[in-house]
């Protein structure tokens, strides 16, 4: 086992040449007298820095390269930034860095805030339904033009077996309801779609015939009718869901 | 979940059915354990000491936090948990094997929708669910009673004679179909035996039984025997 060395003064500047030559090898030291073997080093050569085995002295310029023996295959390289509080990944000119962050608080949730203006689609951004370089994120999604803002299927007593942005059924008679939103629309502009599954009442049983009687923008009053005689009558389920912008 | 009653300007009783994806929550667990949030970053302005916490009044405590380490609040951020309607959790509720943890008691909940789904002005009551009847027949005859949902019989009796007078139509209609036939066959005697029939037909409506009734059950029971 042999090791050459190169003493250099703290402070001394190296040059471009010595730069290039400068190599940390970290060594296994074992103690049963086998062969050593290269376990990482770190090259500094001009400009750059790699991190590798003494088989990847190459890489990016301008760059901390961090890459293992086959670099270009599926072999896995890994940047481990390791520690309990928060992690900043900067870049951009000095004085207007960008930041990304990366925290593991509040049990392993990661959150990278200085990516939330710029990649991740906005509220408005995504009512807009516009941009094509933007990623939505699930808890927006409902807020394109083409999603559903409010859904329910209820009985026509009013008791609600699923739904979303409903806070109430009211029953206010037979064959006659309505739909209360949790967060309303943002006018009466916007389209209800309703529908009765099951036939109509008693004594005789009839085709259902539903009708949206009026609109607001934190409600929706509907009608299921006896498409045979006009009587308002209760039918076995109410399918519903609305459009439109909130 | 306890249900809201009122009366409306037209003289019918509304029952108000809130949903449960409208009740605050803090997060919902999932079947697999896994716990879906929504976590909001606290501002260090918003943190005080405990000791002052404590002399808050509500109102003032309400946008506060207390007892949290000084260490931890300019380290790190601090995040809580923000209570919505559960539905925002999952886009829909309920869901099979989900578990909310609950922002606010089912009485907060319902007091909460009968504050913004009553209209104005209206008076209302809050009422168990096991008062509202499950026998929908006379729906239209509800009333609002104490605390609870009560049948109008005159109303009732109003439904029932509706409803008499619509089972008799395909009845009826058979009849004028074989009083045809007989005039038609000049068969006199069948005409007169046709015509015999309608008169309990014409009758049921004012079926003896009706006006007697003293229950929505009695009332439903009250049928011609031309009817069944």
């Amino acid at each position: 086992m042999s090791y050459s060395f190169q003493t250099f003064s703290v402070g001394q500047v190296l040059t471009s040449s010595q730069m290039n030559q400068v190599e940390v090898n970290i060594r296994d030291h074992r103690l049963d007298g086998g062969s050593s073997l290269d376990m990482a080093a770190m090259f500094f050569a001009s400009p750059g820095v790699y991190i590798g085995d003494s088989t990847t002295k190459s890489g990016t310029a301008n760059a901390l390269n961090v890459r293992r023996a086959a670099a270009d295959s599926a072999t896995i390289a890994h940047l481990v930034i390791e520690g309990s509080a928060t992690h900043y990944i900067s870049f951009g000119p000095s004085g207007s860095r960008q930041n990304m962050v990366f925290t593991n608080d509040s049990g392993g949730i990661y959150s990278f805030p200085g990516f939330t203006g710029d990649c991740i689609a906005t509220q408005a951004e995504q009512e807009a339904g516009t941009s094509v370089n933007k990623v939505v994120a699930p808890g927006r999604q409902q807020y394109h033009p083409s999603a559903a803002k409010a859904w329910c299927m209820a009985q026509w007593d009013g008791n609600s077996a699923a739904g979303y942005n409903i806070s109430s059924v009211t029953d206010n008679g037979a064959g006659n309801m309505t739909i209360n939103y949790t967060t309303s629309f943002s006018s009466a502009s916007y389209v209800p779609l309703l529908t009765a599954n099951g036939y109509v009442g008693t004594p005789n049983a009839h085709q259902p015939m539903t009708i949206i009687n009026s609109q607001a923008a934190g409600s929706v009053n509907a009608y299921c009718a006896s498409s045979t005689t006009g009587a308002l009558q209760d039918s076995t389920y109410m399918m519903f869901a609305a459009f439109g912008d909130q | 979940m306890k249900k809201i009653i009122h009366t409306r300007a037209d003289g019918g009783l509304s029952v108000i059915h809130p949903v449960e994806g409208a009740r605050f929550a803090t997060c919902v667990t999932l079947q697999s354990g896994s716990v879906l949030e929504i976590l909001r970053l606290v501002k260090p302005a918003e943190i005080i000491e405990p000791a002052v916490f404590e002399k808050l009044t509500e109102d003032e405590a309400k946008f506060r936090k207390p007892a949290l380490l000084k260490e931890a609040v300019y380290s790190k951020p601090v995040y809580e948990r923000e209570a919505h309607p559960v539905d925002v959790f999952l886009r829909r509720w309920p869901v099979e094997g989900a578990v909310a943890n609950w922002a606010e008691t089912e009485d907060e909940f319902v007091a909460r929708i009968a504050f913004k789904d009553v209209p104005q002005g209206i008076e209302y009551q809050i009422v168990d669910a096991s008062t509202i009847p499950a026998d929908r027949t006379f729906r239209d005859a509800w009333e609002a009673g104490n605390k609870c949902v009560e049948h109008n019989m005159v109303k009732c009796r109003e439904i029932h004679k509706n409803n008499l007078r619509a089972l008799r139509v395909p009845k009826l209609a058979a009849l004028d179909v074989e009083i045809l036939k007989a005039s038609r066959a000049k068969d006199a005697v069948r005409v007169a035996e046709v015509e015999a029939m309608y008169r309990p037909l014409l009758d049921a409506p004012d079926f003896p039984a009706i006006s007697t009734a003293r229950t929505p059950d009695e009332l439903k029971a009250a049928v011609p025997g031309c009817l069944k």
